[in-house]
C-alpha cells in the first residue's frame, strides 16, 4: 500500500502563517525536525545496506 | 551482537603481540641465545610486532573518523535538502500559486500586493535561515525607475542590521550591481578582503562574504538579492544555487 501524506492547501496555509509570523522559530523548528529525519534515514540506510533502486546509485 | 565482535576484536589485539613476542622469544631459546643477543632478539620481536599490529590499528582508527565525518555530512547535506524544499522552497511556492489565482481584476488590489509582500518576507527569511550558517543576513535592493536609476534597500532579516547601501547609477558599484542585475548574473564573494567588486568601500560593513542575485525574469527587472555572512565560510559556492531559486521565485511573485 502506498503511504499517503496529509499535505493539502490548508496545511500549507498554516505552515505559511506559522513562517510569516515567526520566522526564525518556524526555521529553528524545521532545522531541527530536519535533522532528526535525516539521522534517522541514514542509520537506517547504513544498518541495511541491500540493493539501490539502479536510478539511484 | 556488535558488541561481542568488538570484544574479540580488542582481546585479539593484545592476544596477538604477546602471541608474536612469545614467538620470537622461544625462537631466541632454542637458538641457545643469551645476554645481548637474546635480549636484542626479544626487544627487536616486541617492537616489529607492535609495529605491525600498530600501523593496521592507526588506519583502522583513520578510518572510522573518516567515515563518522562522511556520516555528518550526509546528515547535514540531507537536512539541508529537506530545509530547503520542504520548509522554504513548498510554502513559497503554494503562496506563489495564491498569487496566481488572484482574478485579473484584483492583479492591482491591495490583495495581491499583500501577497507578494508575504512572498518578499519568506523568501528574505528562508535566504537567512536554510543555507547552514548562523547570522546570516538577507537583503532585497529594489529597482527604482528614476533618474539617476538606483537599487534601494526594501526589506532584510536576518542579523539586526538594517542594510544602508543604495546603488546608484553612475557609480562604480552602482554600475557594477546594475549590470550584473542587466545581464541576469550572480556574484560570490568568499572574502570581502581578498576581491571586492569595483567602487567597494567597507565603511561599517562587517560582512566577510556574500551572495549576489538578480530578482529577474526574461523581461522584467525588479532587483537583487544578497545573503552575506560575518565569517569567511559562512557562504560557499555550493549556497549559490539556493540563493538563485530563490530570486528567481521571488520575481515570479513580484511579476504576478
Amino acid at each position: 500500500m502506498a503511504k499517503s501524506r496529509k499535505n493539502g492547501d490548508e496545511l500549507q496555509r498554516a505552515r505559511l502563517a506559522r513562517l510569516l509570523s515567526d520566522p526564525a522559530t518556524y526555521f529553528a523548528d524545521a532545522r531541527r525536525q530536519a535533522h532528526e529525519q535525516a539521522k534517522r534515514l541514514l542509520a537506517a540506510r547504513l544498518d541495511e545496506p541491500g540493493e539501490v533502486s539502479p536510478g539511484r546509485s | 551482537m556488535g558488541g561481542s565482535k568488538e570484544l574479540v576484536r580488542a582481546a585479539a589485539r593484545p592476544v596477538a603481540i604477546s602471541a608474536a613476542t612469545v614467538a620470537w622469544v622461544l625462537g631466541a631459546v632454542v637458538n641457545d641465545l643469551s645476554g645481548w643477543s637474546f635480549t636484542l632478539t626479544a626487544a627487536a620481536g616486541a617492537a616489529l610486532t607492535a609495529l605491525a599490529v600498530g600501523i593496521p590499528l592507526r588506519a583502522e582508527h583513520n578510518a572510522r573518523v573518516r567515515a563518522r565525518t562522511a556520516e555528518q555530512i550526509a546528515e547535514d547535506e540531507s537536512a539541508r535538502a529537506q530545509l530547503v524544499l520542504n520548509d522554504a522552497l513548498e510554502p513559497l511556492t503554494y503562496l506563489i500559486g495564491r498569487i496566481a489565482d488572484r482574478p485579473p481584476r484584483w492583479s492591482f488590489g491591495r490583495d495581491v500586493g499583500e501577497l507578494q509582500g508575504q512572498a518578499k518576507a519568506v523568501v528574505l527569511s528562508a535566504a537567512a535561515e536554510v543555507l547552514g550558517a548562523d547570522r546570516l543576513r538577507a537583503c532585497f535592493f529594489a529597482r527604482v525607475e528614476e533618474k539617476p536609476v538606483r537599487l534601494v534597500p526594501s526589506g532584510f532579516h536576518g542579523r539586526a542590521e538594517e542594510p544602508r547601501t543604495t546603488f546608484v547609477q553612475g557609480t562604480d558599484l552602482g554600475d557594477f550591481a546594475l549590470g550584473l542585475l542587466a545581464r541576469r548574473e550572480d556574484l560570490f564573494c568568499a572574502d570581502t578582503e581578498a576581491a571586492s567588486p569595483p567602487g567597494w568601500d567597507p565603511g561599517p560593513h562587517k560582512y566577510r562574504t556574500f551572495i549576489v542575485v538578480p530578482v529577474a525574469t526574461e523581461t522584467r527587472q525588479f532587483g537583487i538579492l544578497t545573503v552575506d555572512g560575518l565569517q569567511i565560510g559562512d557562504l560557499t559556492e555550493g549556497d549559490v544555487a539556493a540563493v538563485r531559486v530563490l530570486g528567481r521565485l521571488l520575481a515570479v511573485a513580484l511579476g504576478a
